[in-house]
């Protein structure tokens, strides 16, 4: 079906977040937007997110018949690893290796502080189920798998109410036929169950990283599944046709059916929404090195990227728990708008990780919260006025913001002001270094890049920021508060597959490659099915993962599967690790470990374009006190409504700017203008853009 | 150092110096990625068993960043040792080579590379990698031999050499090098992975040079030592000022089955600290021997962990703390002396440090924690067709502090991101063994009112194959000692399994010397669980009966260590509470007699009971006692039963009453030290 054909013509994206569910449609045939924010509901997150399709809807006088693509990016996966809140889990191993989650790798957390410790397994270890059967690292049988054993545990866990099952075994990565045997096993006699089998999700070698994710999954699986059936029962309901998709932490999307099956792929979808957005606005705008930087209400995270792509990672862990998945490669820190200051022992001012979340919220939100947070400290400073969030459908209550400054203040012996200007100041550093790390560790310098900053809370930060890492150019999107709701527009459905096989790379070795290829083109079939958005085209990207013989990290090449010749595949590796690391070895024998597949389907996206209104002047609403912090002090500052500011248009700062979805402060010694897409561009005076 | 340019200081303001600082870490990460990602050798790219540090011309400790303090901290001796062999002779483009063992007090295998860093001629700072080669020749594969008796037999000992002169390899050197050490070709292939690593470091160091500026960037180095100096003054400030002692016995030497004592006072006074170990052990005939580093190494990573525990670690920390040895000590080894075990004597000599200081603060006390170990499966791989060394590493867990159980399996506080556990899929692709189990080691965390961690279990099935193995761990049989009334875990050893028959190759001198294995043998590694806090008797019944639900304790150990008695899943209450009452009420209490020496036989500490208080304990002459008084740590020493002795009275000379910080006439308890190892030895 043609998505744009008929009358089904709106878009929409959803971000749930914390603190607040974003949603955005887009109008393909009138290349309108229409937005919406509501609060998220902690304890009944989908119908937060059916409340607020149904206001979207309404508030655009449109049905749900007309609805083409409907796009969801969600923090569920990691919000029950975060709390542990979700139905216990089984895990069956082979026996004598039960232990393989206690065991990690036994290193610190923590070089010298006695009380680091690790969060528990997710598996305890008395929900370990260890099993006969065991595999040569070859893939040869040593011991044959005991079916009647498989049964006994089937009968345990139905004892013990363990619906979802992680299945990992030694060497499966080489071999699944033990883990399919189980499984099947498991299938018969209790049928229903949710199993997860390592060798499905991750067939790499490195049982620990494996068993983790498998883990993981497994984990979030009844969590999410209960999610999305409610979503799309609702949806349905709402007369919704067209199929709910989901973003992925790769920067992709892919179908419900796929997530309830693999829903270890939604660990970041969250972020990864909102950098997907950063990713497409920074492709319009021309800019090809991009940091970005999403506030919301609890927490910051940060990516950094140079061309078009944001930059993956495929270790990474999520509470300490490793996952060897492909994600785009963001940092969290924990400060965010909610994010409560407090004095420790020391009598040194702190903030966070404590969040007040939605609710009860800011003290200034008049929800219950005492508190005093991050965004309690903008009001105190002046930076966001009394009716500028929700276009005032959220009132802000400065006394009370005012009131749980001073108390804090009176403890610090400084004015309420001095103490708002204090935790702001905090929270800066702790970004600006993030930045500076991650930008270290790339080998780039902060200074080179363009800070793109959204998030509801980001533009509130984003200029101290860049002023402390010397970055000339801040973009903030026409849309900042709702860029993670339009990144999944945005986004293309797109999965990563992987094979571990060991092939020596000489003559001959392409034969074993070749088997490879067809395998994995064999799982990206099946994934492909599975994903019901109509795509205009399937891209493939593949990589050979290789070393020299006796290493055991390797370097990944672009290679085509249909011109696998051994003599080219050794020169791309040779030239890659001189690139990489300064030398090669020309007499080494290479070796080929993993084979990775990327899968995009290009699907038929309206071009997301926005138009500003068309007008010729500025007028400020009004004038307020802001405080610019220590040096500057406060000045008396125009406030501007964003939807007023017509493409083209330029001023001086300071200035703070109030929308829906966000509030953006220009610092005195900075000037906006306004692009072509509706995006803010903010330079300081004494630097060259 | 000479001054700083007071431009340089007036500039730098705390933002640039952390900005600074961070750059400093992140370089090091860097170079640590390049070295894991391009390594030839298991040993580094599996358990990292590495560490950069970048030094100041001096030799201070600048910066590191997840690099292991045992590594680092000696290698200060290695620039120390480096300036006085070569003076002004050192160009850019050298890399000086040392293992000496009587400079940097480890093990030869942890060799040290040391890079300088030139601006305009002017030396600006040392970028050192220690990096653990698997052989460095010698007697044993592995190097690391508890039978050696003379450092000739662990391998080739390097003074400060220059490997590299001015960016060019010093091939007479390095062809000596890789004829002498076993599994030549993989090392030579590490050198070439160590040089590009050192390479990029230099480019990334010269860019944070020329970003913020040769003078701020030297000047942040001192204000950072600075600053940890201030911190570490504050904390020591802090502790209760006076005098504490302990002591901490080796179980071998490695060549007899005699304690290696190792005894430290700590005097804390005012901002300072001093730690004596000059009543340690004389100089031993098997590898148990170390240098000054080693002590001094011991004594800041236990002081590091207990005033200043984040993983920033320079070193004007360790400015405050000043360490005595004395000439003949285990503690300053002389040629030909071997010490191959100088790694296990540091461990040990931490641990004592921490004894010691747990009497100026109890609520920081720890209980004793685990090191990593030595275990050497070396031999011919028939399917394969080549020799192998596999260096494993498995290991205990750390010990408990108050209101927290130690961690299962966890490397110990001091450590940094090395001693990984290799994954068995990649052990079983590389070597000739089958890993047949690998699991928690029940009722191995040392009981207390807060737990120990467990320790490891560990099978491996030799497949197509012939060779040895040699196990190293120290403490061998004697337990890890728990704080505060608490105990320690079981001792550590492998056991031979073959035909389905269990050997202990260990038993004598409590280590495992090149012991024969073959096709089908089982080799089972038993790793150490750590030490509790408190008395066990008040742990809280439900984690008792959680440690039982999930097999880290047996419903056994739970009733005759913790006295909670578990019925049909539940904690018998009225039960428990009585047998926790008998209990205490057997506890055996003896009034200290102050006598003007310590009672030893050689160096090992005696306790002198009267016939009816061994009777009492069930021991015997030779058992090992423990005593427990206001002191956190206990004291050890071997029963030695004497019938003229009063049966109240424990005589105890003018060291013992300094450990247990008691006088005379004060209460003790004395108590067997429970081996659960045993139960598990053929």
């Amino acid at each position: 079906m043609n998505a744009n054909g008929g009358h089904r013509r709106y878009w929409i994206g959803i971000d749930i977040g914390g603190t607040f569910t974003d949603l955005v449609a887009y109008d393909a045939e009138l290349q309108r937007l229409i937005v919406h924010k509501t609060p998220t509901a902690a304890s009944r997150r989908a119908d937060s997110v059916l409340d607020g399709v149904a206001e979207l809807t309404e508030r655009g006088g449109f049905t749900g018949a007309e609805v083409a693509f409907i796009g969801h990016g969600t923090t569920v996966a990691t919000n029950a690893v975060l709390t542990g809140e979700a139905p216990p889990v089984a895990l069956l191993m082979t026996q004598g290796f039960g232990d393989v989650l206690v065991i990690r790798r036994q290193t610190r957390p923590n070089t010298f502080d006695y009380y680091a410790d690790y969060p528990d397994p997710l598996v305890p270890r008395d929900r370990v189920f260890e099993l006969r059967g065991r595999l040569r690292a070859d893939g040869t049988v040593i011991d044959e798998l005991d079916e009647g054993e498989v049964r006994k545990v089937c009968g345990q866990l139905a004892r013990e109410e363990l619906s979802s099952v992680a299945i990992s075994f030694l060497h499966s990565y080489v071999d699944p036929v033990h883990e399919q045997a189980a499984a099947a096993v498991l299938e018969r006699a209790l049928p229903g169950t949710l199993i997860s089998l390592s060798s499905d999700l991750v067939p790499e070698f490195r049982e620990y990283e494996r068993t983790s994710t498998t883990v993981l999954n497994a984990f979030v699986r009844p969590v999410v599944i209960a999610y999305l059936e409610r979503l799309e029962i609702g949806l349905a309901g709402q007369g919704i046709k067209a199929p709910l998709v989901v973003m992925q932490s790769n920067g992709g999307v892919m179908s419900t059916s796929t997530a309830k099956r693999q829903p270890v792929a939604l660990i970041r979808s969250g972020p990864a929404a909102g950098v997907a957005g950063a990713a497409h606005l920074a492709q319009l705008a021309g800019e090809s090195r991009i940091i970005t930087l999403d506030i919301g209400g609890t927490s910051a995270d940060v990516s950094v990227f140079e061309g078009h792509a944001p930059a993956v990672v495929r270790d990474w862990d999520v509470h300490s728990f490793p996952i060897k998945w492909t994600a785009l490669d963001i940092r969290s820190i924990g400060a965010g708008g909610g994010s409560i200051a407090w004095i420790d022992d020391g009598g040194l001012l702190k903030v966070g990780p404590q969040s007040a979340g939605a609710e009860p919220g800011p003290a200034s939100y008049g929800r219950g919260g005492e508190s005093p947070t991050v965004t309690d400290a903008h009001v105190v400073l002046g930076r966001i006025g009394s009716d500028s969030l929700l276009g005032g459908s959220l009132r802000i209550d400065a006394d009370r913001a005012a009131g749980v400054f001073s108390l804090l203040a009176r403890r610090l012996g400084v004015s309420a002001q001095a103490a708002a200007a204090g935790v702001i100041d905090i929270v800066n550093a702790a970004i600006a270094q993030e930045i500076h790390y991650i930008c270290t560790e790339k080998g780039a310098a902060a200074r080179d890049f363009t800070l793109l900053a959204y998030g509801g809370a980001g533009p509130l930060h984003a200029s101290d920021v860049a002023r402390e890492l010397g970055i000339p150019r801040v973009l903030i999107p026409y849309r900042p508060g709702l860029l993670c709701a339009f990144g999944v527009l945005a986004s293309a459905p797109r999965a990563d597959f992987a094979l571990t096989r060991l092939v020596e790379i000489a003559e001959g070795g392409d034969t074993a490659l070749q088997v490879t290829v067809s395998t994995l083109r064999g799982r990206a079939a099946r994934w492909i099915n599975e994903q019901d958005i109509p795509a205009r085209r399937v891209l493939e990207r593949w990589k050979l993962d290789m070393r020299y013989r006796g290493q055991n990290y390797e370097l990944a090449v672009d290679i085509d599967p249909d011109r696998l010749d051994p003599n080219e595949l050794r020169e791309s590796f040779h030239s890659r690790h001189n690139d990489a690391y300064g030398y090669r070895s020309p007499t080494g024998v290479i070796q080929a470990i993993s084979m990775r597949l990327t899968i995009t389907l290009e699907a038929d996206h309206p071009p997301l374009a926005v138009r500003p209104p068309d007008a010729s002047k500025l007028v400020p609403r009004q004038f307020r006190e802001v405080h610019f912090g220590r040096e500057v002090g406060s000045r008396k500052t125009p406030t501007y409504r964003r939807e007023e500011m017509p493409t083209g248009i330029a001023f001086q700062g300071p200035a703070v700017v109030e929308q829906m979805d966000a509030t953006v402060l220009v610092l005195p010694d900075q000037r906006a203008a306004i692009d072509e897409w509706g995006n803010m561009l903010l330079t300081f005076e004494d630097r060259q853009p | 150092m000479a001054a700083v340019t007071t431009k340089a200081e007036q500039e730098l303001d705390p933002v640039t110096i952390e900005v600074i600082r961070n750059a400093l870490m992140s370089f090091i990460k860097e170079m640590r990625h390049i070295l894991i990602r391009t390594s030839f050798g298991p040993n580094i790219r599996e358990r990292h068993d590495f560490s950069i540090a970048l030094h100041a011309p001096d030799g201070e400790l600048v910066a590191i960043y997840q690099d292991n303090p045992p590594h680092i901290v000696p290698t200060v001796y290695a620039v120390l040792a480096t300036r006085q062999r070569f003076g002004e002779d050192i160009a850019p483009g050298d890399i000086v080579i040392v293992n000496d063992p009587y400079v940097l007090g480890g093990h030869m295998n942890d060799v040290a590379h040391l890079y300088p860093i030139f601006e305009a001629g002017r030396l600006l700072f040392w970028i050192v990698i220690r990096l653990h080669y698997i052989d460095v020749g010698g007697m044993a594969p592995g190097s690391i031999t508890p039978d050696s008796r003379e450092v000739f037999q662990e391998g080739l000992r390097i003074p400060p050499v220059k490997a590299y002169v001015q960016g060019k390899p010093n091939a007479a050197f390095l062809d000596v090098l890789f004829a002498n050490i076993r599994l030549a070709e993989e090392r030579r292939s590490d050198v070439m992975s160590l040089v590009a690593s050192f390479w990029t470091g230099e480019k990334r160091l010269r860019e944070i040079l020329a970003r913020h500026g040769v003078d701020a960037v030297v000047r942040c180095g001192e204000l950072v030592r600075d600053r940890d100096e201030r911190h570490m003054r504050d904390a020591i400030r802090r502790l209760t000022p006076g005098s504490y002692a302990y002591e901490v016995n080796l179980d071998s030497d490695g060549g007899t089955a005699r304690w290696v004592p190792i005894r430290v006072k700590v005097l804390v006074a005012g901002d300072e600290l001093t730690v004596d170990f000059s009543d340690s052990a004389d100089i031993v005939i098997g590898p148990m021997n170390g240098a000054e580093s080693t002590a001094a190494c011991a004594a800041y990573v236990a002081i590091k962990g207990l005033l200043d525990p984040t993983p920033i670690v320079t070193g004007g920390s360790f400015r405050p703390v000043r360490v005595i040895t004395r000439p003949g000590s285990v503690f300053r080894a002389t040629p030909p002396a071997p010490s191959s075990g100088a790694q296990d004597l540091m461990h040990r000599a931490t641990a004592a440090v921490l004894g010691a200081l747990a009497g100026a603060d109890p609520l920081r006390a720890l209980g004793d924690h685990c090191s990593p170990a030595h275990h050497y499966m070396a031999g011919f791989d028939l399917l394969r067709g080549h020799n192998f060394i596999m260096y494993d590493s498995p290991i205990g867990g750390t010990g408990a502090v108050n209101g927290q159980d130690g961690s299962d399996v966890v490397a110990g506080f001091e450590r940094g991101d090395h001693a990984r556990v290799m994954s068995v899929e990649v052990h079983e692709t590389e070597f000739p063994f089958r890993a047949e189990y690998n699991e928690l080691r029940r009722d191995s965390g040392g009981a207390g009112e807060w737990r120990g961690g467990l320790g490891l279990r560990r099978g491996w099935r030799m497949l197509n194959g012939n060779g040895t193995v040699t196990d190293m761990a120290e403490p061998s049989f004697t337990p890890f000692f728990g704080v505060l009334g608490a105990r320690g875990g079981p001792g550590s050893t492998t056991v031979v399994s073959r035909g389905g028959k269990r050997f202990a190759p260990a038993m004598g001198v409590g280590k495992v010397v090149r012991y024969p294995i073959q096709t089908d043998d089982l080799i089972e590694i038993l790793k150490w669980g750590a030490g509790g806090y408190g008395d066990p008797l008040d742990r809280d019944p439900n984690s008792v009966l959680e440690d039982v639900g999930e097999g880290r304790v047996s419903p056994e150990h739970a009733a005759d260590i913790y006295g909670v008695e578990i019925a049909d899943g539940t904690v018998d209450v009225t039960a428990s509470k009585r047998r926790r009452a008998e209990m205490r009420d057997r506890r055996t209490v003896l009034s200290i007699a102050a006598v003007s020496t310590d009672t030893v036989d050689g160096d090992t500490r005696l306790w002198l009971i009267a016939p009816s208080v061994a009777a009492r304990l069930g021991v015997e002459n030779g058992d090992v006692v423990e005593c427990l008084a206001a002191a956190p740590a206990p004291l050890r020493g071997r029963v030695a039963i004497r019938a003229e002795q009063q049966p109240t009275v424990l005589p105890a000379g003018p060291f013992a009453i300094a450990c247990l910080r008691v006088g005379s006439g004060s209460s003790v308890e004395i108590r067997p030290v429970i081996n659960l190892l045993l139960r598990e030895l053929p």
